[in-house]
């Protein structure tokens, strides 16, 4: 039987198969594209909390579903930020690559110090 | 257990495209990974019950989202950039330390007593997550965050617009170049 470790732990691999990609590449398009399978995988996360949040009791239970509606709002936000994010970040890499012909963050270091 | 084993389908296949994102030394492959990668997720979140946000995922990501992002990746044409070096062995080596660190941080959490070890649903109710339900609190409890997405996703429009605009080559008007 599927319990809610088994989604936990997916996700935990999904998000830190992201952190890695993130660490260990160098493609500006391979790290957005990184991000988005953590955030994907934050998603994951929730929806599995939602769907199998604690067990409160017939009661209690049907006053928390009424109380805090089925929570579904919180994932379909994320879902909206993180589009808008892919959309900006698209953006900062195709203006990187007019300015340096790469998308490599090695060679985008004028800020370092 | 038809329901078992189509989770571990989509786990798998979730897993492995992952992977395929990251170490895919074309970013066209990492591409079609990180859609796999959704694909396989929307799957999990039907098993969830949580269909409204499956049929969104398929929609928005693979069908907006990822198309933008495999779009630009032709734009900039890169076939020949940045093979995966694995001569940076520091970058991996923290990567990798972050990988088995949360995944034993998560292992520990196998605790039974911690309580994580639910297999009952919260609700019975079929209409839980179906498009009518999440509608239903979008459009009256949540209409102001609903709303504020719209002014997000505005305002990331218009920001994008703006970075991605090609430089006006220097005009003898107004101080913005």
């Amino acid at each position: 039987m599927v319990s809610l470790n088994h989604y936990l732990l997916l996700s935990a691999v999904l998000f830190t198969l992201g952190v890695l990609g993130v660490m260990a590449r160098k493609n500006a398009l391979v790290i957005l594209m990184s991000v988005e399978l953590m955030l994907n995988a934050a998603n994951l996360a929730i929806v599995a909390f939602i769907r199998y949040a604690p067990p409160l009791g017939g009661d209690a239970g049907l006053a928390y579903l009424q109380m805090a509606g089925n929570g579904m709002v919180f994932v379909f936000l994320i879902l909206t930020v993180s589009a808008a994010e892919v959309g900006v970040g698209l953006a900062v890499v195709i203006n990187l690559f007019r300015q340096r012909e790469t998308v490599n963050i090695e060679i985008a270091n004028l800020l370092k110090g | 257990m038809a329901a078992t084993l189509f989770f571990w389908v989509c786990a798998v296949a979730a897993f492995f495209f992952g992977v395929g994102v990251i170490v895919a030394r074309n970013p066209m492959y990492s591409a079609l990974s990180l859609i796999g990668t959704f694909v396989a997720t929307a799957g999990l979140f039907l098993l969830l019950h949580a269909e409204f946000l499956a049929w969104i995922l398929i929609i928005v990501y693979t069908g907006a989202v990822m198309v933008l992002i495999i779009f630009v990746i032709s734009l900039l044409n890169l076939q020949r950039e940045d093979p995966v070096r694995l001569d940076t062995p520091r970058r991996w080596g923290i990567g990798l330390a972050l990988f088995f660190g949360l995944i034993f941080l998560v292992y520990l959490f196998r605790d039974p007593s911690v309580g994580f070890e639910v297999t009952v649903p919260l609700t019975d109710n079929p209409a839980w997550g179906s498009p009518t339900s999440v509608a239903r609190d979008l459009l009256t409890r949540y209409l102001i965050p609903f709303e504020l997405a719209a002014v997000l996703l505005t305002a990331a429009v218009i920001g994008a617009v703006v970075l991605a605009r090609k430089a006006e080559p220097e005009e003898k008007s107004g101080p913005e170049g």
